[in-house]
């Protein structure tokens, strides 16, 4: 569904990103995970065309993604849950939810749409007319994932979804993903939590400053000695 | 006796100062609005104004009929406002802002200069709405065109607050400006939505230059003090916050107008830049800002 192809990414001089390459099956989930600084933010990045590519190319069912503006990435059915939320804070909860859908113009499907997240999420249907920056921590996670669906997404990309919420909201979360993925969502999944991701997906990728190190089935990952002691401090 | 003649005068005072104070919001609303979506403060937001004033009075002259000459005085306007961005602020993307506002001071020279060969150097009017003869109000006399500047700024301002909060375009002009990453992320083009705040500072400005000619005339360089007085308000008000645009405008213009009134009318520019030193000093982030820091 997604191919990274000997991706480069650069801010100014530095590379950041040194021919990457990654794919996503329809239908699974995949997690990319690393430390601070490895370039995970800058691939998804790199995918919704936030950072530009200096070499190599991205192919989403088939066709050239890194060739379209990045503003009309959401319509080849690509969303992404940016890292640390990024909500539109001054605007309401509901405003929130319905620019996800700016680039739809299937009313019909959009109202469905829109009930959808707010059975995914009931606390965002209660504050629905409140301001997106007075919610809490996980109730803006959760709305930054909400509006990435309004845009009806194949693919969904979340960076670090897990970033500053409490364990309990850790699990509650990755369960809300494993629920998307049975709706027939596919996923890339950035995270630091390397257990809840690694127990959640079906294969993972390593990245270590800014290359690919170790890739394979997330079970496998789980018990690889070296992601152990790197990542899950055993 | 003495005290209704001071009433009087000072509601004459307030009539005034609201009107010139009504035109000073709008500059500063035009300010505002640019700036949320793109932190570019236009400088040339005076000459959409003049644009609107002066092209108005040419056409008119050219035989068309006042309504016409208007609407295509304010379509002029707002091509110029397009055109500023498209060649002068969108060319220029990723400039710091310093960059930015000498590109808009440049325009802002280039259309006064353009205005001054395609019109002329003289002052001009236009024939007020409903006449000269004064109503009188509370023993003020207040000109009916002032009433016309009042209700045309409010309606200005109702309609464009209903276009930000009840159409997603609007909102989508929020988004951009609130967090411009996300907003491409949720497919907003974020360059169309800073044009579109292009367009429509420059119908605000055209409009208000068409309203208020008959009481204060027109020229070719009335621009760059509207400029400096609707920045001046938008510092008074605090600086991206729209509300605050238009306070600091209407105050601006009432101090103006009670300075000159109770002071001295020579002093008026500088009671009112006196007044937004003072409120810089004290309140640096002006009277109802907030959120201007983290913009910076």
């Amino acid at each position: 569904m997604l191919e990274i192809d000997r991706v480069c990414c650069a801010y100014g001089r530095v590379e950041v990103l040194h021919s990457v390459c990654l794919t996503v099956e329809q239908g699974e989930i995949v997690t990319l995970l690393g430390a601070n600084g490895a370039g995970k933010t800058t691939l998804l990045r790199a995918i919704s065309g936030i950072c530009p590519l200096t070499g190599g190319e991205i192919r989403f069912e088939g066709e050239r993604l890194d060739l379209v503006p990045p503003h009309r990435r959401v319509e080849r059915g690509i969303a992404q849950v940016p890292e640390g939320r990024q909500i539109f804070t001054a605007l309401s909860v509901e405003d929130n939810l319905r620019l996800g859908a700016w680039r739809r113009s299937d009313g019909a499907a959009i109202a469905r749409d829109l009930a959808r997240v707010f059975a995914l999420f009931p606390v965002l249907a209660e504050r629905r007319a409140s301001v997106a920056g007075g919610l809490s921590g996980g109730q803006q996670q959760m709305l930054a994932i909400g509006r990435a669906l309004m845009g009806s997404p194949r693919l969904l990309l979340l960076d670090e979804p897990s970033m500053g919420l409490a364990p309990l909201l850790i699990d509650q979360v990755m369960a809300t993903i494993v629920e998307l993925k049975r709706s027939g969502l596919t996923i890339l999944l950035v995270e630091q939590n390397v257990s809840a991701a690694l127990s959640i997906a079906d294969r993972g990728y390593v990245l270590e400053t800014g290359s690919i190190e170790i890739a394979g089935r997330a079970s496998d990952l789980l018990t690889d000695p070296e992601v152990a002691s790197s990542y899950l401090g055993m | 006796m003495r005290a209704s003649a001071m009433t009087t005068e000072l509601l004459q005072f307030t009539f005034s100062g609201l009107t010139v104070g009504a035109v000073y919001a709008s500059v500063a609303l035009g300010f505002t609005l640019i700036y949320n979506a793109s932190h570019v403060v236009n400088l040339a937001q005076g000459e959409f104004v003049m644009l609107g004033a002066m092209s108005t009075v040419f056409l008119a002259a050219a035989g068309l009929p006042l309504p016409v000459a208007m609407i295509l005085a304010v379509l002029i306007s707002m091509v110029a406002g397009l055109a500023l961005h498209r060649f002068a602020i969108a060319p220029a993307r990723g400039a710091d802002p310093i960059a930015l506002i000498i590109i808009t001071i440049g325009a802002s020279i280039f259309l006064r200069g353009l205005a001054q060969i395609v019109f002329d150097k003289r002052f001009h009017s236009l024939p007020p709405w409903f006449g000269a003869e004064p109503i009188v109000i509370g023993g003020a006399a207040v000109l009916p065109q002032s009433l016309v500047v009042l209700a045309g700024m409010l309606v200005v301002l109702v309609g464009l607050w209903l276009f930000m909060t009840r159409t997603l375009f609007g909102r989508a002009i929020l988004a951009a400006s609130n967090n411009p990453m996300a907003a491409t992320l949720v497919g907003i083009n974020v360059p169309v939505i800073v044009a579109a705040t292009f367009l429509i500072s420059s119908l605000l400005g055209a409009v208000v230059g068409i309203l208020v000619t008959p009481i204060t005339l027109t020229s070719y360089d009335a621009g760059t003090i509207l400029a400096l007085k609707g920045f001046a308000a938008v510092m008074l008000g605090g600086i991206g916050n729209p509300p605050g645009a238009v306070l600091g405008g209407l105050l601006l213009g009432l101090a103006e107008s009670f300075g000159a009134g109770l002071i001295s009318s020579q002093y008026k520019d500088a009671i009112a830049f006196v007044i937004l030193l003072a409120v810089l000093l004290l309140r640096p982030r002006g009277l109802l800002g907030g959120a201007a820091l983290e913009r910076v």
